[in-house]
């Protein structure tokens, strides 16, 4: 039988059972002895009973995205083997304890977890201790590599507490002892690596943009940022403020950003509806300001903890009247680092909204990445800190962009009202057709000097070419990986506003089978390429039942 | 440093008496008073006739949205403490849509000041009744009269962790020009409610109304402003007697003293050319 060094381990579980630690732990014992990994996990909107999922695909090259088929389940609980019993691939193995648990599948395998957490005096809760040992002894990662890990975890908590988890851990993984397995961890000397969140490559591409204030509510899938910038308050000297509302939350942080700070908000579609109002004042104030939206399915409270793309058409058209914002993408951890650093220079060059949009796909999913080489030096655009003394907010130019100068530094207003250059209320139709086409500029301005929109992976002459944007092009890399005999190409969007008409007309022209993929029902992004070039595609794949895009689906779509 | 009355050749747009008139004027002088650097003042607005303020008063300016001077004028301050910041809005927008800002900045309690022009109405979508509009008042809205009684704003503040809270009278520019340097002098988030008749839409409310029911509460020898239990008692005080002056006063801690980011200076101030992420990548491995 050969080894395989490509497989998906997943634990399930009753919700408040260490489901997630159990995950991550896993994972990272994966990624330290050399794997490339990628994590899902999946939780119902409710913090103890429910059942959760923690899925691992460990690989020895880098992946994008979790499959389908599972290689190794850990089932804490009957609904740990019923729920996902379909998703078994055919050389599959499955763990269980028998004490609570039954199958009649083929391939399992009995742990007693319960049995083994007794002998040691433990909580029920430490099972998953069993099971994270047992696992790294199926995949044959050094038992040393756990150990590390436990230690790192627990050693806040005193050695006693270190030294059980250690006796638990041990006891699941000498249980399976030096049962051959068909899965193996590949261990490999690689650069070291981080296993980290979308929300916590957004936050760090922030943090190193300079972003030094985040006043926002929580919200999942966002929840995650506003967490990590509490956390480095005091290393990184940043202002995190934990607001009575979201509008509060977008508002505090356009006064911080007029104060010459820069500033962000991070929230999901419900919050980003309160903040509508406020990100229309920052377009028409012309003050910067960074938007996180996280995106889970609507509409309403819809599906709290799940994933879908259906607020595109939401962020792009948000607030009253007609304004430009910068709307980003980013489609992996890479390009939320790299949307996280853009975002603010975007911002201050050209003074109006941007936003990031991510998903709880991207924002909650973990993958093993390496220190980002992704580089941008901080451009404040036309920042001004010595202004002269008859200086003008909104003076009129040609890309649209006015001198900008910081309260502080010199006397000047800012507006909601329809404005002159001065800043001084006005209704007259000229100064307002004048300003709101200097406004209006910054569209052509923002869409000649940003690059990079579109990005393409794939077969130079494939036989199918893919047009997404954000998350799904993970599962679409995926799927190009499973391709045998069929070329894809993927055209994957990662600047949405400006609309890179010219880039993806160009695909669209010379695509022997175009398809578009994405997760709303909609067909919001289908929508915009045809409003934006004049095609429909009239061949696509739309998934909107709360669960991500698996590399097999789309595969099997394009196949047809 | 001279604060004309007309700024850019702009006379303000208010009605002819509007009680807008009294509070700008207290304003303006209290900033000169203060010797405050225009550059360096900022007040924040709302929408609505007396948040037209910022464009006749030559000071930095912010006009926001309705209900919402308050969060972004606490933005602006956690930005850059070192500006002065005050706020301008009615009772609509304070009391009304901005209520649940109003509660929460002053449990905050950061250091700026909060002018509220209280007129009873909606002025600017022509006369509303507000959430202060007496029980009965009759409007457009309210052909029948308003069935709730109105909100209590200063006893609210007062329970809501404000640690200065005034009222002042708009037919008094003197005396709330006066309130307004104490209010800026307090450090703290310091209300000042100005009683401000409105002449178009309020014929109850009139400066003739306020003039027979108004006292000086620094007239009144025994009163304490400490004395937490004796203010909110006065901020009941409504039909017969309405008291202006300093009804609260105490001192407590800054939000922004408890923020660590800004300790040795503003958070604008500090230098965001090449911030280094190393260390935090340690989190990961």
């Amino acid at each position: 039988m050969s080894i395989k060094t490509d497989f998906s381990w997943k634990v399930a579980g009753e919700a408040g059972y260490g489901i997630m630690v159990t995950g991550d732990m896993f994972s990272r014992a994966c990624m330290r002895s050399g794997a490339y990994t990628f994590d899902y996990p999946e939780y119902p909107s409710l913090i103890r009973g429910g059942h959760n999922t923690y899925q691992t695909r460990i690989s020895d090259r880098e992946v994008f995205s979790q499959v389908r088929e599972v290689n190794i389940l850990i089932a804490l609980n009957q609904d740990g083997v019923d729920l996902h019993k379909d998703e078994l691939a055919e050389d599959a193995i499955l763990i269980f304890d028998p004490e609570n648990t039954k199958t009649d599948f083929a391939n399992s395998i009995p742990l007693p977890m319960a049995e083994i957490v007794a002998k040691f005096n433990g909580d029920k809760i430490m099972r998953n201790t069993v099971a994270l040992g047992a696992s790294l002894a199926f995949v044959c990662v050094d038992f040393e590599i756990l150990k590390e890990l436990i230690r790192e975890a627990f050693s806040k908590k005193g050695e006693d507490v270190v030294k059980h988890n250690l006796d638990i851990a041990k006891a699941g993984y000498d249980f399976v002892g030096k049962k051959k397995c068909a899965f193996k961890v590949p261990a490999k000397a690689v650069k070291k690596k981080m296993l980290m969140s979308g929300n916590d490559a957004i936050s760090l591409g922030a943090i190193k943009a300079g972003c030094k204030f985040m006043s926002t509510y929580p919200m999942t899938p966002a929840t995650a940022i506003m967490h990590y910038f509490a956390k480095h308050e005091e290393d990184m000297g940043l202002i995190m403020k934990h607001t009575e509302d979201e509008i509060a939350g977008i508002l505090m942080a356009i006064g911080a950003g007029h104060a010459g700070a820069r500033a962000m908000a991070a929230t999901s579609g419900g919050g980003f509806a309160l903040m509508v109002e406020a990100l229309g004042m920052a377009a028409m104030t012309e003050t910067p300001v960074v938007v996180v939206v996280a995106q889970r399915p609507g509409p309403s409270t819809g599906l709290p903890t799940w994933t879908e793309q259906g607020d595109l058409r939401f962020v792009l058209h948000a607030s009253q009247g007609d304004f430009f914002r910068v709307v980003l993408t980013p489609g992996d951890h890479e390009e939320c680092f790299e949307a996280g650093v853009q975002a603010f220079n975007y911002a201050e060059r050209y003074q109006t909204p941007v936003i990031i949009l991510t998903d709880k796909y991207l924002g909650e999913s973990f993958r093993s990445v390496e220190p980002f080489s992704f580089s941008a030096t901080v451009n404040r655009g036309k920042l001004i800190l010595s202004p002269a003394a008859d200086y003008k907010r909104y003076e009129f130019s040609d890309d649209g962009i006015s001198p900008r100068a910081l309260p502080g530094s010199v006397v000047f207003g800012v507006f909601s009202n329809e404005h002159n250059k001065d800043g001084d209320f006005t209704e007259d139709p000229e100064m307002r057709n004048r300003m709101n086409e200097k406004r209006w500029a910054k569209i052509e301005t923002a869409s000649k000097e940003i690059g990079d929109k579109v990005r393409y992976y794939g077969d130079k002459n494939p036989d199918v070419t893919v047009f997404s944007w954000g998350s799904t092009k993970g599962p679409v890399l995926e799927a190009m990986k499973l391709a045998k005999g069929l070329k894809i190409g993927l055209v994957h969007t990662f600047c949405m506003m400006p609309f890179p008409t010219e880039e993806i007309s160009e695909y669209l022209k010379s695509a022997k089978r175009a398809v578009l993929i994405e997760g709303n029902i909609g067909a919001q992004f289908g929508g915009l390429i045809r409003e934006y070039t004049g095609v429909e595609i009239k061949d696509k794949l739309l998934k909107y039942n709360g669960r991500p895009f698996y590399p097999e689906e789309i595969l099997k779509f394009l196949k047809k | 440093m001279i604060l004309d009355t007309i700024q850019k050749g702009r006379k303000p747009d208010w009605c002819p008496g509007c009680g807008n008139f009294g509070i700008l004027m207290a304003l303006k002088q209290a900033v000169t008073e203060l010797k405050l650097n225009p550059a360096e003042t900022v007040l924040v607005s709302g929408i609505g006739c007396g948040p037209k303020m910022p464009l006749w008063i030559d000071v930095s300016g912010f006009q926001s949205i309705h209900g919402r001077t308050l969060p972004v004028a606490t933005g602006i301050k956690l930005a850059n403490h070192r500006l002065n910041v005050f706020t301008t809005a009615g009772d609509g927008d304070c009391y009304g849509i901005g209520m649940g800002h109003f509660i929460h900045a002053m449990r905050r309690n950061m250091d700026m000041v909060c002018i509220v022009h209280n007129n009873q109405v909606y002025g600017l979508t022509k006369g509303q009744t507000s959430p202060t509009s007496d029980q009965g008042a009759k409007s457009l809205s309210t052909p029948a009269g308003v069935i709730e009684v109105p909100t209590r704003p200063l006893s609210l503040a007062i329970v809501s962790g404000a640690t200065f809270v005034a009222r002042g009278f708009a037919g008094d520019a003197p005396h709330l020009k006066n309130l307004i340097i104490e209010a800026h002098k307090h450090r703290g988030f310091a209300l000042v409610d100005v009683l401000q008749p409105c002449v178009t839409f309020n014929k109850t409310n009139t400066y003739e109304w306020f003039r027979e029911r108004v006292y000086k509460l620094e007239d009144e020898k025994s009163y304490d402003p400490k004395n937490k239990m004796l203010a909110l008692k006065t901020a009941d005080k409504w039909n017969t007697k309405i008291p202006i002056g300093v009804y609260y006063r105490e001192d407590r801690e800054l939000y922004s003293d408890k923020v660590a980011a800004i300790k040795d200076m503003p958070l604008v101030e500090q230098n965001i050319d090449n911030v280094n992420i190393e260390e935090l990548y340690k989190d990961f491995y």
